[in-house]
């Protein structure tokens, strides 16, 4: 997870779900792989709470480790709250497992007692006994991370252990429609993997648009490529000028090009919203696909005309052969 | 937080391996199989079934023997393989038998696995055991082997012949591999008697042949029990046939034929033949166990073929195999029926010869047809192998928990074992491939990259696709490359 190779487009929102998918997947077939070939050291009845830790554990370290990534936190920092959040996603885990495991023993023993050899044996292939110890460990994974990135409120509370059930039933959900489906326990396993991390990666944290500022870009022949970042710290404003007034303008372009001394300026609010506003009399167009809007100043209004800016926005100074061209970027707050 | 965790997960959510036995995994599955079988006791044999490494890597000298002889759980095709031997009663080596599918029940928790479309049993035989042998054949000489039956146009005795001399037959009799020899006796009254007047071992076809040119018939009656308790007992510590079979080491092997019901006087009733004070099924049932298990005696096995059409075609042996068997069970509604020209006509007794092959070590063949009659000879003569394979299949549902597998000697002797299979509730290795012969070969475990790389494949692809978008988009709109310089 590299924030510069994630551009500010949609398909972002499903990078933690593949990334946390992989680790899911990975883990699933490390534990099958020391299974396979050399054999478990432990009995039958470990084998769902270990294959259930494992998959906790890895997909909310995941979790973690991406978003540590994605923030290029120091080295160290991403390392203990890894470790942190391994820790406490086992333990929760295998905590969980174990007390769903004997409640609900205890349950069908006395509630259903026909049913209690089946809920007793280690090898009973069914969903109906095995559906609250997938909600339970998706529960464990939620709360983990959540512990690993702070509480964040009520609303970090219920995307983290929200997510983290929705991730432990869809696990499920899956981990039975290929066992129905396509009568194949392997690839059931595969999917239980990919299903728990896509969907704890899709629900429980997205990439935030704070890793993200807005970037002018000149896309005319004078000073082509240059760019600067309307970069306001967290929960602050900005402004960036652009014209041709040769000091203290943010983004000099040439007059030659038809750009006034102040002629546009971007601003970001406390919101992160992106705006253009027109500040002179000669053109100024911001263009975008199928969409095109004129912020000539108008001497009439008290106020410059303003309109929200998008990733990918082009923005036209000046007229014909005396024009000047930027584009809107949404970048990586680091990027230089 | 990790003491109570231990805890918990030792009284819960962890379990505990049964007690009844430790557990081994299967090379190359996720599933557990007991480490020690179950054997069950008061049977003819012990059947010795295998679930470690060290019992296969004895028995198996090449790569591809061991891989079969370990047991193997395939749960995407249903299928479960699994190997094992006999052995008698407190001996460490294997007792080789010519074991066919007919010869053995599978039992997936204590239900009949069945060859249709649902489920499918197969026995695999292995390492077949060139034993020397001995066959000793007694043919019914009673009046009623001159008689051509209904149908046919060649004489009773006549199909036996033909029979004996079919190339089948007389591979099976003379491998070629391995010292044999056969010995050719007729009985009706008092002691069998051998052809050409003296006891004689024909160690060739040609010798075989020309011994069966003519096969006397002195009429009389049928004294069948007689015949085989002398051709167990008796006749194997004769000079000839003793010594012949300690100069060899061979195994005496008794094929016995007959047409009709055992038969010592004109007035006898079907249910004499268990009820009379002497000479009754029943005494030669315990005279075959006793001389079957005789400690350092020989060990001879008998086969019954009965020529002419069964009596109680529906007749089963019971698993608890007795040696109390009562007239009705022994002629069912016929108890009280004369032998000797009414039973006789009807057919042959053929639960007699069904008892005495179980009691013999061998099984019991009735045909009508010359043809048959070869078959049976020739699976009298059958290999013996060493160990057997058995694969089976059900529904793939059966094996998503845990189960028994039991293995049943239904034929040639008794035995049976059986063991708890484990299978992973959560995991399992990547499904075999189907071989050619419709049985399932365990897969690589390489195989399961297939699964993942492409899995992984796509996610890192997936990773990169809105990366790749967004530069396209650009590099098509002209973004990535400088305009022209104004006015050019």
């Amino acid at each position: 997870m590299n924030i510069f190779l994630i551009p500010y487009t949609w398909p972002r929102h499903l990078l933690m779900g593949l990334w946390c998918g992989a680790a899911g997947v990975m883990a699933w077939w490390a534990l099958l792989s020391w299974t396979v070939m050399f054999g478990p050291f432990w009995s039958p009845g470990w084998d769902g709470p270990l294959l259930m830790s494992a998959i906790s554990t890895s997909v909310a370290g995941a979790s973690i480790l991406g978003e540590g990534n994605l923030r290029r936190q120091r080295l160290l920092s991403r390392a203990w709250r890894l470790l942190l959040v391994l820790g406490l996603a086992m333990g929760f885990t295998l905590i969980w497992y174990s007390l769903w495991h004997s409640f609900s023993l205890w349950a069908i023993s006395k509630i259903f007692e026909d049913q209690a050899a089946d809920a007793r044996d280690h090898s009973l292939v069914s969903l109906r006994f095995r559906l609250g110890a997938f909600a339970m460990c998706g529960m464990s994974t939620g709360m983990a991370s959540m512990m690993g990135r702070g509480i964040g409120g009520w609303k970090g509370m219920v995307n983290q252990v929200g997510g983290g059930l929705a991730a432990g039933l869809c696990a499920a959900a899956a981990w039975r429609i290929c066992i129905v489906s396509y009568n194949d326990l392997y690839l059931a396993g595969a999917a239980m993997g990919l299903a728990w991390g896509g969907a704890f990666g899709l629900l429980a944290w997205g990439i935030p648009d704070e890793l993200y500022a807005g970037w002018l870009r000149v896309l005319s022949y004078r000073r082509y490529g240059h760019r600067v970042p309307i970069d306001a710290t967290e929960a602050g404003t900005k402004e960036r000028f652009v014209g041709h007034f040769p000091r203290g303008l943010d983004l000099f372009l040439s007059a030659d090009d038809g750009v006034m001394e102040m002629h546009v300026s971007v601003a970001v609010d406390q919101k992160r919203h992106y705006k253009l506003r027109g500040l002179s009399l000669q053109p100024t167009m911001l263009r975008r696909f199928l969409e095109s809007y004129n912020l000539r100043y108008d001497p009439r209004r008290p106020a410059p005309l303003e309109a929200r800016l998008r990733s990918g926005d082009q923005i036209t100074i000046g007229d014909g052969d005396n024009s000047a061209t930027l584009e809107f970027l949404m970048l990586p707050r680091e990027e230089r | 937080m990790w003491a109570i965790l231990l805890t918990l997960l030792s009284c819960g959510g962890g379990g505990k391996a049964p007690e009844s036995a430790r557990l081994v995994t299967l090379p190359g599955t996720t599933t557990r199989i007991s480490e020690r079988a179950q054997i069950t006791d008061g049977k003819d044999l012990a059947l010795q079934l295998y679930t470690t490494a060290a019992q296969c890597s004895t028995l198996t000298n090449t790569d591809e023997e061991y891989a079969v002889c370990m047991p193997h759980v395939d749960r995407a095709s249903g299928e479960v393989r699994l190997s094992f031997d006999l052995r008698e009663p407190g001996s460490p080596d294997p007792f080789p038998l010519p074991l066919t599918t007919d010869h053995v029940r599978v039992l997936h928790d204590r239900r009949p696995v069945v060859n249709n479309a649902y489920s499918a049993f197969e026995l695999i035989p292995h390492n077949p055991q060139a034993a020397r042998q001995l066959f000793i054949i007694v043919v019914d000489g009673s009046g009623s082997m001159n008689d051509v039956p209904r149908g046919k146009t060649l004489r009773r005795i006549e199909q036996v012949r033909q029979a004996l001399l079919t190339p089948g037959v007389k591979d099976a009799f003379f491998p070629g591999t391995v010292k044999t020899g056969v010995s050719l006796f007729v009985f009706s009254k008092g002691t069998p008697q051998p052809l050409g007047g003296r006891i004689q071992i024909l160690e060739d076809k040609g010798a075989y042949r020309d011994a069966l040119q003519r096969i006397p018939i002195p009429g009389s009656f049928t004294h069948l029990y007689a015949a085989v308790k002398y051709a167990t007992g008796e006749l194997l510590q004769d000079d000839t046939i003793g010594g012949w079979l300690d100069r060899y080491d061979a195994e005496p092997t008794v094929i016995v034929l007959t047409d009709g019901f055992n038969n010592t006087e004109a007035r006898e009733v079907c249910g004499d033949n268990a009820e009379k004070r002497y000479g009754n099924l029943n005494q030669l049932l315990q005279e075959l166990r006793k001389v079957r298990r005789a400690k350092g005696g020989r060990r001879p096995r008998v086969y019954t073929v009965g020529l002419g059409e069964a009596i109680q075609p529906e007749f089963v042996l019971p698993n608890a195999r007795g040696t109390e068997i009562s007239g009705e069970e022994l002629c069912d509604s016929e108890v009280n029926t004369r032998i000797d020209g009414v039973l006789e006509e009807k057919g042959i007794d053929n639960v007699s010869l069904e008892w005495i092959a179980a009691f013999g070590g061998g099984n019991a063949y009735v045909s009508q047809s010359t043809a048959g009659l070869g078959r049976a000879f020739e699976q009298a003569a059958a290999k013996r192998y060493m160990w057997f394979e058995a694969r089976y299949r059900v529904s793939p549902a059966y094996l998503r928990r845990q189960f028994t597998s039991t293995i049943e000697l239904t034929a040639l002797a008794t035995g049976e074992a059986s063991v708890e299979i484990h299978p992973s509730a959560w995991l399992d290795a990547p499904p075999g491939v189907v071989a050619p012969d419709g049985w399932t070969r365990p897969a690589s475990y390489r195989r399961s990259l297939s699964v993942v790389l492409p899995l992984l494949g796509v996610v890192v692809t997936g990773m990169f696709l809105g990366a790749a978008g967004f530069n396209t988009r650009r590099v098509l709109s002209g973004r990535t490359r400088p305009p022209k310089p104004p006015g050019r």
